[in-house]
């Protein structure tokens, strides 16, 4: 698995590790929920200018397909899992256990799959955090949403940037038996990520 | 003084499509006497493209609001709130050259992008900032010309500077001036 080191990526040391570890453990409960081994072939956390975002799924006029998650409790923030729409279609197929490139839009029942993985994901992925740092999250039902890319960040973007400049980023590709889902992202509110607390 | 025909894009580190088209980012405001300039405001949601014109100065002027109020926080990106933002490209387009009462104003945006159970306060933001924005153009005394807001869809909008032409492009890729 190829992985970036937290001076790459940018961060305080324990920061990277969270994250990193947040993650590991939102895929191990993925791979639960749908009862699939799933391996994470490599993921990269990227620390960028808030603006900049959109400009990394292709541009604010792409089309993506997000999954928000609002956040609670210690601070509140934003979390989006975006993909790029025929990542989300292969990713449905996979949770709908279909052939791929059955699914070509999202109607009620991708949309609902797409947004269990979403919370699923989140939730596991600030527990994680909660669970280490011995602060409180707590998140919000998923909202699934499917335009430009712009439009689908800019709520999560907007509270970043009242507040700081920069967020991260992960890009993560996980591998299937059959098949790799790649460039699913997460949004993290940086400003409300604690950087000077200690384990638990 | 500013020269016909020279630019006086303001905050150049904004993204730059090509030579003439100028991305208006997050929180930003950019004013243009270039008349082959294009200001371009591009997957906007809940955020609000105000387009200013001015056909006598051939001045214009494109702001990217976010939020629709600054509740008295000092900030860094003055575009960012409405209640700041649009006093501010009030300003600049007058030192530009624009003559306010014959400045025309299109908004664009404010859209609610979600309508999910559980996010009716964090999606509302779009109705917020377009209320807050003809409010402060309004105080402004400002001339309100054309409107395209709410709905559920992403938009991209340009603002031709040589002819204040406003051209809307919707997700679903339909395209329409304003």
């Amino acid at each position: 698995m190829k992985q970036q080191t937290a001076e790459q990526a940018g961060g305080t040391q324990i920061q990277q590790e969270l994250i990193i570890e947040g993650i590991k453990s939102a895929v191990s409960g993925l791979s639960q929920m749908i009862n699939k081994d799933f391996i994470i072939k490599d993921f990269a956390v990227n620390k960028v200018l808030a603006k900049d975002v959109p400009y990394l799924f292709g541009g604010p006029e792409a089309v993506l397909v997000g999954v928000y998650l609002g956040v609670k409790g210690y601070a509140d923030g934003h979390m989006i899992v975006a993909y790029q729409p025929e990542v989300a279609f292969n990713l449905v197929d996979m949770l709908l256990d279909q052939p791929i490139s059955s699914t070509k839009d999202l109607m009620e029942m991708e949309q609902s799959a797409l947004g269990e993985v979403g919370n699923i994901m989140g939730s596991l992925f600030l527990t994680h955090i909660s669970d280490q740092i011995g602060i409180s999250y707590r998140v919000s039902p998923p909202a699934v949403i499917m335009d430009m890319a712009g439009a689908v960040l800019e709520v999560a973007l907007a509270s970043i940037l009242e507040k700081g400049e920069y967020t991260y980023i992960i890009n993560a590709t996980f591998e299937l038996a059959d098949r790799t889902v790649s460039g699913m992202f997460l949004i993290l509110p940086i400003p409300e990520l604690p950087n000077n607390h200690s384990r638990v | 003084m500013i020269m016909l025909g020279q630019s006086i894009i303001e905050n150049n580190k904004s993204i730059i499509d090509n030579d003439n088209y100028i991305t208006v980012g997050m929180g930003e405001i950019k004013i243009s006497n270039n008349t082959d300039d294009v200001l371009s405001c591009l997957g906007i949601g809940s955020c609000i493209a105000v387009c200013a014109f001015d056909p006598i100065s051939k001045v214009a002027g494109m702001a990217h609001v976010v939020l629709p109020s600054s509740n008295g926080r000092k900030i860094d990106n003055p575009g960012h709130y409405a209640d700041i933002a649009i006093p501010l490209l009030v300003e600049r387009l007058i030192k530009a050259g624009a003559l306010k009462y014959s400045t025309i104003y299109k908004l664009i945006g404010g859209a609610q992008m979600s309508t999910a159970p559980g996010h009716e306060d964090t999606f509302k933001t779009g109705e917020k900032n377009a209320l807050a924005v003809k409010i402060a153009l309004q105080e402004a005394r400002m001339l309100v010309a054309a409107t395209d807001l709410g709905g559920n869809k992403g938009r991209s909008v340009r603002l031709y500077v040589s002819n204040g032409k406003v051209v809307v492009r919707t997700a679903g890729l339909t395209t329409a001036e304003l």
